[in-house]
């Protein structure tokens, strides 16, 4: 449960790492470590965690069928549409990401801010 | 957690009514694992230190293996015994840790990756080089996608991938994406990356079935101990393989029937009532034993469909067999009232025939005479699968008798825990039919030969889990030490066999750097429009400029045509090469190459050798690449005709 509170800035801060690495291009080890799990990884996640799963191992799972998934057909798309370009494929994994992070980072806090009212008008 | 009611043997007039099952029933405590010992630290940390030492001993080994070293019974002989030894405590350990009932899920997973790396890892770790022919073929339609930035589906080699290429396109995007030259990298640590998320989906799938943690993490490791066919290497058929399991477990555990339709509701579909009664009682009793609610929430019918539709359409358009084991699995499912969502195999047939028909169009413009020919043809499907090992080296006799000793041991040890699974009160239908399901795929086609490996593999997983239901059938059944003495021994019997099936072949699947080296000589100065003859095609070709070159492998000849090179090697491969439709002609002997002919038998013991010895001999052969397990000729008077 701590770690699915985390999630959407573990997404945030590796689609800026990643978007950062490959846009100015730098060659490292850790570029290409952080790309692979980032694309494997961050997109279903950033769409998992809307499912409210409790089991981690099961919700990482899901991430990493879903992210397969989008990045297959979104690949796919590229090839066979004859505009292959991987930046730009990458550009629009990580806005998916950062957008589902921010999306599940204000709903929590929305909820956060509902329980804080009932407290308050509990005490009440 | 919530059940529906099950009997004991002894009580099997239990009604049959939907009602929770009393939560406070203790579990007895194992009688030979006494409660007071469990408080020892040693208990506490001793897995992790049994671990740790499995770890260390099977770290330690890897710099004793040499590949080199291999014979026809590949990696058994060269493992040193410590690894065999690391191999027994882990097997060992792990039996005695999952009939404990505080062992942590977390501990008896990390046996499980253990495992995994233990297995999936060695080869990697000590090869040094991508192993499996068929991966660097792979990588050749990624390096195709990467020059190019499409597909083209009217292509003449592996077209196949060409017209279901969703895995290559993914890979050639990751690769260039991380800021990788090529996947090399990535498709060396493939098996353990596929076997790793193996484990979520597997427990996806379970955790549908059972709370039984025994129960679960002795299925999964008795799936890693019979998943021997080797469809786990960097391909297709590894990504769709899991994409499958996770729509499998996406529809269990989200989209089962609980409550089987009313008698009135299946009138409605049978002529006579009595048959929709008798179908009502089956479907009812079949639900006994079911787990009725896991921890997660539920998901709503637009999320479960709209997984179905992205990982579906995913399979679709990467793999040819994938999509019908999934629309088999989950047909079975809906005709059977498992699942509530029965508009999921339709969605997958309209995926599936979609593509077929626009995205597959021009491989199904050659091929249909071929699989509507084959179609409905069972006896020649199976019998296209088995290959004639009569010829084979002993070492590769005994790998292949093992390896389907290894699946019959499996399918009967399946049989009889699905039987004692009965005993006890559970009808398991829906594991009884996902491990059914994929067998009507021999019905269709014999996929290239090599069908029933892949029934084996979809049905394995279900397999597993009757396998491991034969040692616990129920939760509540304490674990005796004949239990684990007979875990023990099936479970070693199990590992004997896939250590076989496993890594009996790996001589041929085995290169060396230099063979490596060979291959990417040879892809590099050959000018577009050349014939490269090959040995076999067991060797690292085809990964780079694919396309621009003419394949012919000696040992896949016809008889006569085989015979002929054999016998007067400088006649017929002079006669081959010389032929002006191509712009200059190649030979490219290896180490694996030989290898893989002199122990399958595919041709007359030593060939290679006798035509590698006399094309070197003769004037008309120059070489131009040579190293100590690759050779390189073309013929003298073309030696102008290499790219420089």
């Amino acid at each position: 449960m701590i770690l699915a509170k985390k999630w959407p800035l573990i997404i945030i801060v590796s689609a800026v790492l990643v978007g950062f690495m490959a846009y100015t291009n730098i060659e490292s080890p850790i570029r290409s470590i952080l790309t692979i799990g980032f694309i494997l990884i961050c997109p279903g996640m950033a769409l998992v965690q809307f499912m409210r799963l409790k089991e981690p191992i099961i919700e990482l799972t899901l991430a990493i069928a879903l992210s397969i998934g989008i990045s297959t057909v979104l690949s796919e798309v590229m090839a066979l549409g004859k505009i292959w370009t991987p930046e730009i494929g990458l550009a629009a994994l990580i806005i998916l990401s950062i957008g589902g992070a921010i999306v599940q980072i204000v709903q929590m806090n929305n909820q956060q801010t509902l329980v804080n009212e009932s407290k308050i008008h509990s005490d009440k | 957690m919530e059940w529906l009611p099950l009997p004991n043997k002894t009580n099997k007039t239990t009604p049959i009514v939907l009602l929770p099952k009393p939560t406070s029933t203790p579990l007895k405590p194992d009688t030979w694992q006494k409660s007071n010992i469990t408080k020892n630290w040693l208990f506490k940390f001793g897995p992790l230190l049994v671990l740790g030492l499995v770890v260390l001993v099977w770290g330690l080994s890897l710099p004793a293996i040499n590949p080199r070293h291999m014979d026809d019974l590949g990696l058994l002989r060269i493992f040193p015994l410590s690894i065999y030894a690391a191999l027994a405590v882990l097997l060992i350990s792990f039996g005695f840790m999952v009939y404990r009932l505080e062992t942590h899920p977390s501990i008896l997973m990390l046996y499980v990756i253990v495992l995994i790396f233990i297995i999936h890892g060695t080869p990697t770790l000590v090869y040094g080089t991508l192993r499996y022919s068929w991966a660097w073929k792979h990588i050749g339609i990624i390096d195709y996608i990467e020059r190019f930035g499409t597909v083209d589906p009217n292509i003449n080699v592996l077209n196949a991938y060409h017209n279901w290429p969703g895995f290559f396109t993914l890979n050639a995007f990751i690769t260039q994406a991380a800021g990788l030259e090529d996947p090399l990298r990535i498709a060396m640590w493939a098996p353990v990356f596929f076997n790793l998320i193996d484990l979520g989906a597997l427990l996806l799938i379970f955790t549908s079935f059972t709370k039984d943690k025994t129960l679960i993490w002795l299925a999964i490791f008795i799936y890693y101990l019979t998943s021997w066919v080797g469809q786990d290497y960097y391909s297709p058929q590894a990504l769709n393989y899991f994409l499958h399991l996770v729509i499998l477990g996406v529809a269990l555990r989200w989209a089962r029937l609980a409550v089987p339709p009313s008698p009135r509701k299946l009138k409605r579909w049978f002529r006579f009532n009595w048959v929709a009664i008798v179908i009502y009682k089956f479907l009812r009793r079949s639900n006994r034993g079911q787990l009725l609610t896991t921890d997660s929430p539920p998901l709503n019918r637009l999320t479960i469909v709209t997984i179905v539709i992205l990982l579906g359409g995913t399979i679709a358009s990467s793999h040819q067999i994938t999509p019908f084991m999934t629309i088999m699995a989950l047909a079975a499912l809906v005709i059977f009232q498992r699942i509530k969502e029965r508009s999921l195999p339709i969605i997958m047939i309209v995926l599936t025939f979609g593509w077929l028909m626009f995205g597959a169009t021009a491989f199904m413009r050659h091929e249909v005479t071929e699989i509507i020919t084959s179609f409905g043809q069972i006896t020649e499907n199976v019998d296209s699968n088995l290959r004639d090992t009569s010829e084979a080296s002993p070492g590769q006799q005994l790998v292949s008798k093992m390896g389907r000793g290894l699946t019959l041991l499996t399918w009967g040890l399946a049989f009889l825990g699905g039987g004692r699974r009965f005993r006890w009160g559970y009808w398991d239908l829906s594991i009884a039919l996902l491990a059914v399901a994929p067998f009507m795929i021999l019905a269709g086609n014999s996929y290239g030969g090599e069908a029933i490996f892949r029934v084996y593999l979809f049905s394995l997983p279900f397999m597993a889990f009757f396998v491991a239901a034969l040692l616990r059938p129920h939760p509540r059944l304490s674990a005796s030490f004949l239990t684990f003495m007979i875990t023990i021994l099936i479970c070693g019997t199990l590992l004997t066999g896939f250590l076989f099936a496993y890594f009996g072949k790996e001589q041929q699947y085995y290169f060396t750097p230099q063979e490596v080296e060979a291959g990417a000589f040879l892809q590099n100065i050959a000018k577009p429009n050349s014939l490269l003859i090959e040995g076999s095609r067991n060797y690292p070709s085809r990964f780079h400029n694919y396309e621009y070159f003419t394949y012919v492998a000696i040992s896949r000849e016809p008889d006569d045509s085989l015979m002929n090179v054999v016998n007067q090697p400088i006649k017929t491969l002079s006669r081959w090469m010389d032929n002006p439709d191509y712009t200059a002609a190649y030979l490219i002997i290896t180490r694996s190459q030989k290898m893989e002919v002199d122990s399958l038998g595919e041709m007359p013991l030593g060939s290679l050798d006798k035509i590698e010895q006399a094309l070197t001999r003769s004037p008309q052969f120059q070489v131009i690449f040579e190293n100590q397990d690759a050779k390189i000729f073309t013929l003298a008077d073309q030696i102008d005709n290499i790219k420089p």
